[in-house]
């Protein structure tokens, strides 16, 4: 008898335990699959992949592994100087932030900014903008160009050049002089964000 | 070394400073920066570097300045005094307490082959990239201020205050320490610094390791004073004029 009872105690004594895991359990999967698990609706990018299911990778594979990639980028331009456009946090800006929203610029403060959607819904903070700039700008053409050409114009530099001519080196004279000499009349970065630009982005994938 | 010696020594390489500067023509040497291409490493082969000729900067830097505050957006602080703005190059009055000369000549980070502060970093944010330019990973900065003590330049500044508008080639934020970094999102393109390309007359950019580039080849010629030489922190830029 007193053997029994004790078996009749352990099962309790085990199965109490169990009893409350499995109704924790089908408790929290009721609530689960009652809950909207839509993510919210998002800001459209200004740039569209040509095709559907390039977009649609493109999305799947965002959606999932955004931070990892940025992460990964983010040592690769510190530390190796690797500034190609794909993950690139500057990119990922331009196409999907747009310049002006409701006529002003569109901060991460604003939660229809497409970062801030997202991590507002999930309750992730956002620390990139701590830092990086959170809206599209166009790196103005600084007065360093001009400064260049009128140079370029200037009596010096033709007094240079012919003092170069006669005293130095050819060699040297033609490296500084043809070659190199370069001017940045186009300092604005080369993402468009306008539709214009569908036909120069056409591999899609990279962005 | 005693006083005198080193006296000597700053008299010396003044003097060589004014007979190159004299020498050799000014700013005949552009753009000598070939980009990379963009998807591959920079490597330890390159080791960036400047030479400034203070005797060709008419404005003493001011120009060098301006094009530094617009390519990397400091200098605009609101909330911030004056101890605490940013300075990521700064005018520097030196006047030799023997002869009474005055020299104006702009001063940033000197991006040392042995910087100190990347020796006392205690997360390794201060690094030194391997083509020589000295920058701060702000992503691991945790604002101890440490590398600023140990910069002999006071290159270094801490950003105060909540910062908006960024420039998006330089992320700069609050509680991290920035300086100047050589223009890496522009030398990384291809492009010259910014300040090279203000003062084009006065300034010269290139690699040092390069026997061939142009600034190896004059500061063969001429030579280039470091500033606080003493130290022996073979700097990556270099002053004509002092
Ligand atoms: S302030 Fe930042 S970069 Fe400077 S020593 Fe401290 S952690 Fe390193």
């Amino acid at each position: 008898m007193l053997r029994i009872q004790s078996t009749f105690t352990r099962f309790l004594k085990q199965s109490v335990p169990l009893a409350v895991l499995l109704s924790f359990l089908s408790v929290t999967l009721l609530s689960l699959s009652a809950c909207d698990s839509e993510p919210p609706a998002l800001m459209k990018a200004s740039k569209q992949f040509d095709s559907d299911e390039i977009r649609d990778k493109h999305v799947a594979h965002m959606r999932k592994n955004h931070m990892d990639e940025l992460m990964h980028k983010r040592d690769e331009t510190v530390y190796n100087g690797i500034r190609t456009q794909k993950y690139s946090l500057n990119a990922c800006i331009n196409c999907h932030v747009p310049e002006q929203h409701n006529g002003e610029v569109l901060r991460h403060t604003n939660p229809e900014h497409f970062c801030s959607t997202c991590h507002g819904y999930v309750a992730a903070k956002l620390d990139c903008f701590e830092c990086h700039v959170d809206h599209p700008v166009k790196q103005p053409t600084t007065s360093i160009s001009n400064s260049i050409q009128n140079y370029h114009n200037s009596k010096a530099h033709t007094e240079i050049k012919s003092y170069i001519q006669a005293n130095v080196s050819d060699e040297i004279a033609t490296l500084s002089l043809a070659k190199n000499v370069t001017f940045d009349t186009n300092e604005v970065s080369d993402v468009k964000t306008d539709q214009s630009n569908k036909a120069s982005s056409k591999k899609g994938s990279d962005q | 070394m005693s006083k005198i010696d080193s006296y000597r020594r700053n008299f010396l390489s003044g003097l060589a400073g004014t007979a190159a500067a004299v020498t050799i023509a000014p700013g005949v040497f552009l753009r000598e920066v070939q980009a990379k291409p963009a998807d591959e490493p920079i490597s330890d082969k390159v080791r960036w570097g400047m030479l400034i000729d203070i005797n060709k900067l008419s404005d003493g830097g001011d120009a060098c300045i301006e094009a530094c505050k617009k390519e990397h957006g400091w200098g605009d602080e609101k909330h911030s005094n004056d101890q605490q703005d940013a300075q990521w190059i700064r005018k520097v009055k030196v006047t030799e307490k023997m002869t009474g000369k005055t020299m104006s000549l702009p001063v940033m980070c000197q991006h040392c082959e042995t910087a100190p502060c990347v020796d006392v970093c205690p997360t390794g944010a201060s690094m030194k990239r391997a083509d020589g330019i000295v920058q701060v990973n702000k992503h691991i900065c945790i604002g101890c201020r440490y590398c600023m003590m140990a910069c002999p330049y006071k290159a270094r500044s801490f950003v105060h205050e909540t910062l908006v508008d960024q420039r998006p080639g330089t992320p700069r934020g609050k509680g991290t320490v920035e300086s100047c970094n050589m223009c890496v999102n522009r030398v990384d393109a291809g492009k010259n610094p910014a300040c090279v390309d203000a003062a084009p007359e006065a300034m010269l950019f290139g690699d040092l390791n390069d026997e061939n580039s142009q600034i190896s080849k004059v500061l063969k010629q001429y030579g280039g004073t470091q500033i606080r030489a003493d130290l022996e922190l073979n700097t990556g830029v270099r002053y004509w004029g002092i």
